[in-house]
């Protein structure tokens, strides 16, 4: 059974580690507003803020120039640096790059490596939270809205899309249609009806 | 302005029991561009609360590396009441009331999750009929609930009162005004306290009472707040 629950509410009589979790008094309680199904004890955000971990892929924009380094917007309370050494390439302010998070330094600091540019597609933003729907089961929302648009993604775990190629206008359309209905079913069946449309 | 008689025969000015609550009423996520919101018409107070963040320090200098810091402004519409309350701007009321909704959301929020950021909650109050600040506080809750940072629970808040020597619950301007005593509290999920100030004389017994029954009408509050997070997303999945 699947019900929505607010920060505070107690999931498990047991102390359990998670991200949208927090223990207490050998207890655990959620911090967020979601969905917590009863069967697979799996609570599900509703809303979240992106918090930049090692290895994950985000999409940022190139805010500042330095002497050494980049600073750039990653939608997250934290700011992203690339270090200009390992670049082969220049930036400017203003472009759009994909890159991996290599580690947080203190002070929230957020550094990247494997940095690419991105360059003539669109970008589009949505809840950080809603990211996992749009790319679905090892990939399958991802590959069923790439195959029907003619389209390529790059999804950020931060909140951002970058698509390029032949109907970027439906891809977008499909995107904003998941992030509405992250937490209702038989969302792939309506996503691919849209498409075919 | 001499005295009115407040209670007579048990009721109100407002035609309402001595234990008994107004109406409340509240929408979750009526500001857009905020990262939550909330609108409370709890009476005739009408208030909307907004949260953005976290986000960068400005100014850099107030940025804490191990924590994020809590930034709140709550203020009066010029149009909101009768007296003078909004029309020059912050001063010394709104600014006291500024900081206590900052520290009651200091407590609720994880906030050594977001080190050197800035979380802002702003609340503005439309029209104000007495008890702005608990209202205030129940609005600016659900506003956080929906915005996704994390935290520990929802608070809730009620004001009480005394009048005339009896307890009263949830008191409105005029009763505000003339009352003996004037107790805002809010609590949080295990009915500690997050907030209690007080005006006037209470007895030892007197305040016991309050209390008591301060944690049993807060049930009704959290009803509704829960009630409209969950409307929120019922109207999004439509």
């Amino acid at each position: 059974m699947k019900k929505i629950v607010a920060p505070g509410e107690l999931l498990f009589p047991y102390e359990q580690k998670g991200d949208f979790y927090y223990c207490e008094g050998g207890k655990t309680y959620s911090s967020v507003v979601g969905i917590f199904d009863t069967d697979k004890k799996a609570l599900t955000p509703l809303e979240s803020v992106y918090i930049p971990k090692p290895m994950h892929k985000v999409i940022g924009i190139i805010t500042e120039i330095r002497f050494v380094n980049y600073l750039v917007d990653i939608n997250s309370p934290f700011e992203g640096i690339i270090l200009s050494k390992f670049l082969k390439f220049d930036l400017n302010i203003g472009d759009i790059v994909e890159a991996n998070v290599k580690n947080i330094e203190t002070g929230g600091i957020v550094l990247l490596e494997k940095v690419k540019r991105l360059v003539g597609g669109k970008l589009i933003e949505i809840k950080p939270s809603k990211i996992p729907r749009v790319i679905g089961k090892n990939g399958s929302m991802q590959k069923v809205i790439e195959e029907n648009t003619n389209t390529k993604m790059i999804i950020g775990l931060n909140g951002r899309i970058w698509i390029k190629g032949e109907n970027i206008a439906k891809a977008t359309k499909a995107i904003r249609k998941i992030e509405k209905e992250a937490h209702t079913s038989g969302l792939t069946e309506r996503i691919v009806k849209l498409l075919k449309e | 302005m001499q005295k009115p008689q407040l209670i007579k025969d048990g009721i109100r000015t407002d035609g309402r029991k001595v234990d008994e609550l107004r109406k409340i009423k509240i929408v979750a996520g009526v500001v857009k561009n905020a990262k939550g919101s909330a609108y409370i018409e709890w009476g005739n107070n009408k208030i909307i609360a907004a949260v953005y963040g976290p986000k960068e320090v400005i100014p850099m200098h107030e940025a804490d590396p191990t924590k994020a810091i809590i930034k709140c402004r709550y203020s009066m519409a010029p149009f909101s009441s009768k007296e003078e309350h909004g029309k020059y701007g912050q001063n010394r009321r709104s600014i006291e009331i500024s900081k206590v909704i900052k520290h009651i959301f200091e407590e609720v929020i994880f906030v050594e999750k977001f080190p050197g950021s800035e979380i802002d909650i702003y609340v503005e109050v439309l029209q104000g009929d007495g008890g702005t600040r608990v209202a205030s506080i129940t609005a600016a809750a659900v506003a956080l609930a929906i915005s996704g940072i994390p935290m520990k629970e929802i608070p809730v808040a009620i004001g009480m009162g005394k009048i005339d020597g009896t307890i009263v619950v949830d008191l409105n301007k005029i009763e505000d005004n003339f009352s003996d005593s004037d107790v805002p509290m809010a609590f949080n999920r295990k009915n500690e306290f997050l907030l209690l100030q007080a005006d006037g004389l209470l007895t030892k017994e007197e305040f016991k009472k309050i209390c008591e029954l301060a944690t049993e009408k807060i049930k009704a509050i959290r009803k509704e707040q829960l009630d409209a997070i969950k409307d929120y997303y019922k109207v999004m999945g439509e």
